[in-house]
């Protein structure tokens, strides 16, 4: 990695960061709606991943998907229109925080329905080997906690059966809602449950940016050459509560410090600094320049209109279908009800 | 330059929260991310962070307070700033729209009428926490707030003694028996001494959630209450006849088996309603009028807490002795709570009987989706006209209430003219 890949993952991680903070001030005035699941805390694993995923590769997320979006090269402004139900969001403003996507740059979205996206990630994958897109990896992001689900299991077991380069990654963030991991699972290890499926499997730490990428990368090369799923259990902690409102009854606030000195920007930045490739003079006009594209992110989010009443049955089906079939929504909507 | 904090939105339906605690006093140097206030939502309370810097210069709302989201909570001055009162006052009419002082006297109010329960409050994080507080469940610490008492007294019974619904209602259950052994003692003789008189017997407003079964009356009572339109007939029956029949077959029935005056009422409505189907019916999407094939008879039982109508079913065809087990058997189930669910579906026609009670004259909502209901008063001796002579006779006054769509005034006095027939000459109903 050269300095600027190097800096400019840095900014990534930054902004995710304060877009985040900037967001949770938004939901508190009520320019939100619907919930807000932030990612702080866990900016090393997109930002390490992204970083060494290919364009042909399929991302695929659930609905703590902010970091995400951004990671995958989403624009700040769309993403903060998103938040806002704003017609410029990537999701056109319908989506909101839970469901940002862009498949142009081949990132399958954010998805609310905790485990129902493992299915799906399945399915990318086995599109990409029936269309022959033989160095395709499709990587699918899920929480410890929907590994509890039916469809982790379905999904791991036919992967396997049918060898589908699938990156699966469980961000093991070590609560699923207010729910401790070994509270709900029956092994406290999330990457003993590919055993069950033959699946290789691995645990790595997940708040140094660098060894994300590090040991990401090697597992998908190793995909891409033996071909097959691979399940990769990645260690991380959300400093903030599951959704806003939590008010974190299950953990105590010296663990949440404790974690907290682990911070992946702190520990990157210190790695930055340490390694000479940039100052922290350097560093700081970096954090500036994210604040900077947050304050224009807001602007332009709160700038955009709203999306138009008439768009509310467009993006549903891949063929459009016609009103007159769904019409009841809007004939109710010009009565004036 | 001084800035507003407002009640934050802490979940996708909040729409109002409760300033529980102010954690940071007023001079209190915020940084953004300390803690300021804590704030409960319908779920839960939560801490608040700061997302300014400076100094917690006013509290505009106090302790206690209910407000909706957005509304302004307190100025946060920069350190060393010192806002005007015209300064904050623009601040936060710009935020509402409305004066600041207006903001504040509501609030001020509730505060005051809240006052009580405020040590209930700040217990609550203790008990929730599993380390050194007690355990309790969500639904114990609002019954428990509710009737001010605190968890650390009760017993719970859950696992690692986690305090449960159950163990806060035996708890008052102790409470209220331990304060009421002399009133039951005196059963009759209530009358206290004026000089035991004092206001400080004067028990607290008590507030109780409404139970499942009340939930369910509510619902439909006042469905049927304004959305039915009602009509009320009343009219007196002699009864002189039905009792010295009564008093005749309960001679020769065992103990067991004794016919009470509602269980002839029901024989009689349901043969009259046989004549008047529309009276046995139900409306259907504002559309149709189901007439029912079977004439099933809602009889009302009080039950602890409210109401329900066990269904004797058939009963048109049935002899007034099986009707009369049947209807014991039901009630019976329903007061110790185990009703059956056939035992209060599938009425059609439903009967409140008040007349135990000594009720004269009263008139019933509708059960819905039925027709009518009659309100069934008590057998009194009255002086009444009998060949043009003043004598005291045996009567009971009944009232149906109809629905207006599905039936009319006079289809319903005819009806209650046959119903007549029936009491009058209950030998009919033998037969
Ligand atoms: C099928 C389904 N069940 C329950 C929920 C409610 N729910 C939302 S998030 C969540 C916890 C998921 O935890 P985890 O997978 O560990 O993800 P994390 O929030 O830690 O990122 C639950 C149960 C849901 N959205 N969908």
């Amino acid at each position: 990695m050269d300095k600027k890949e190097s800096i400019d993952l840095y900014r990534e991680m930054v902004i995710i960061r304060r877009l985040e903070e900037r967001a949770a001030e938004l939901y508190q005035q009520g320019k939100i709606g619907g919930f807000l699941h932030l990612y702080i805390g866990q900016e090393a694993v997109s930002a390490g991943i992204s970083s060494v995923r290919q364009p042909q590769d399929r991302l695929i997320t659930a609905y703590r998907d902010h970091g995400w979006a951004i990671s995958a090269g989403i624009d700040p402004n769309a993403v903060m229109a998103e938040l806002l139900g704003k017609v410029d969001g990537c999701s056109k403003g319908k989506g909101g925080s839970m469901h940002m996507a862009d498949t142009e740059l081949n990132f399958w979205g954010g998805h609310a329905i905790v485990g129902a996206h493992i299915p799906l990630a399945a399915g990318l994958a086995l599109g990409d080997v029936y269309q022959g897109n033989d160095d395709a990896v499709t990587i699918c992001m899920f929480g410890d906690g929907s590994t509890n689900i039916g469809f982790f299991h379905e999904g791991l077991n036919l992967s396997k059966v049918w060898n589908l380069p699938v990156l699966w990654v469980c961000e093991n963030n070590q609560y699923g809602m207010g729910t401790a991991v070994d509270r709900a699972s029956a092994v406290s290890e999330i990457r003993q449950k590919a055993e069950g499926y033959g699946m290789p499997n691995e645990r790595i730490e997940g708040m140094d940016v660098m060894e994300v990428r590090k040991e990401v990368s090697r597992v998908l090369e190793k995909i891409r050459k033996e071909g097959g799923p691979y399940l990769l259990e990645i260690m991380t902690y959300r400093y903030r509560g599951h959704s806003m409102g939590d008010p974190e009854r299950y953990r105590d606030k010296d663990e949440v410090k404790k974690w907290e000195e682990e911070d992946p920007i702190g520990i990157y930045r210190k790695e930055l600094i340490a390694g000479k490739i940039a100052t922290a003079k350097e560093l700081d006009a970096v954090d500036e320049e994210a604040m900077k594209i947050v304050d224009d992110a807001e602007a332009f989010a709160k700038a955009s209109p709203n999306p138009d009443k008439s768009t509310l049955f467009e993006d549903i089906y891949v063929e459009p279908t016609p009103v007159e079939y769904r019409g009841y929504a809007l004939e109710r909507e010009s009565e004036g009800r | 330059m001084a800035e507003l904090v407002t009640m934050p939105k802490l979940g996708f339906d909040m729409a109002e929260g409760k300033l529980v605690r102010w954690v940071k006093a007023e001079g209190d140097t915020v940084a953004k991310g300390d803690v300021i206030a804590e704030i409960e939502t319908d779920k839960a309370t939560v801490e608040v962070e700061s997302s300014l810097d400076g100094v917690m210069f006013r509290h505009l709302a106090p302790e206690e307070a209910e407000l909706p989201v957005n509304s302004p909570i307190a100025v946060v001055s920069a350190a060393g700033e010192e806002p005007t009162e015209d300064e904050i006052d623009s601040l936060v009419a710009q935020a509402s729209g409305k004066p600041s002082k207006k903001m504040e006297k509501p609030a001020e109010k509730k505060q005051a009428e809240k006052a009580p329960s405020k040590a209930v409050e700040s217990d609550d994080s203790a008990d929730v926490s599993p380390a050194g507080g007690v355990r309790s469940s969500p639904l114990a610490r609002k019954i428990a707030e509710n009737h001010d008492i605190q968890l650390a007294a009760v017993e719970g019974s859950g696992p690692q003694g986690r305090v449960v619904k159950k163990d806060v209602e035996a708890y008052l259950d102790s409470m209220s028996q331990a304060g009421s052994g002399s009133k039951s003692a005196g059963n009759g003789q209530t009358f206290q001494s004026a000089s035991s008189f004092s206001l400080g017997e004067v028990p607290a407003d008590e507030v109780v959630d409404l139970t499942r079964l009340r939930q369910a009356i509510s619902r439909r009572m006042q469905d049927s209450n304004q959305n039915f339109p009602h009509f009320y007939l009343t009219r007196s029956y002699r009864t002189g006849a039905l009792m010295a029949l009564r008093k005749q077959l309960n001679q020769i029935l065992p103990e067991t088996d004794k016919l009470s005056v509602n269980d002839f009422v029901v024989k009689a409505v349901a043969l009259a309603l046989r004549q008047y189907p529309n009276l046995n019916a139900s409306l259907q999407d504002d559309k149709n009028i189901v007439r029912h094939g079977h004439v099933n008879i809602g009889v009302a039982v009080a039950v602890e807490g409210g109401l329900l109508t066990v269904v004797s079913k058939d009963a048109d065809l049935k002899p007034i002795r099986l009707i009369a087990r049947e209807i014991r058997e039901m009630v019976g189930r329903a007061r110790e709570g185990k009703v059956r669910p056939e035992d209060i579906e599938g009425s059609t026609f439903s009967i409140s009987n008040l007349g135990m009670y000594g009720i004269e004259n009263f008139s019933a909502i509708i059960n819905p989706p039925e027709a009518a209901i009659l309100a069934v008063s008590a057998v009194q001796d009255v002086p009444m006209v009998v060949d043009g002579e003043l004598t005291v006779g045996s009567q009971m006054k009944a009232s149906i209430s109809a629905d207006h769509r599905v039936t009319d005034g006079a289809e319903a006095a005819e009806f209650m003219r046959v119903l007549a027939d029936y009491l009058e000459e209950p030998m009919r109903l033998l037969i």
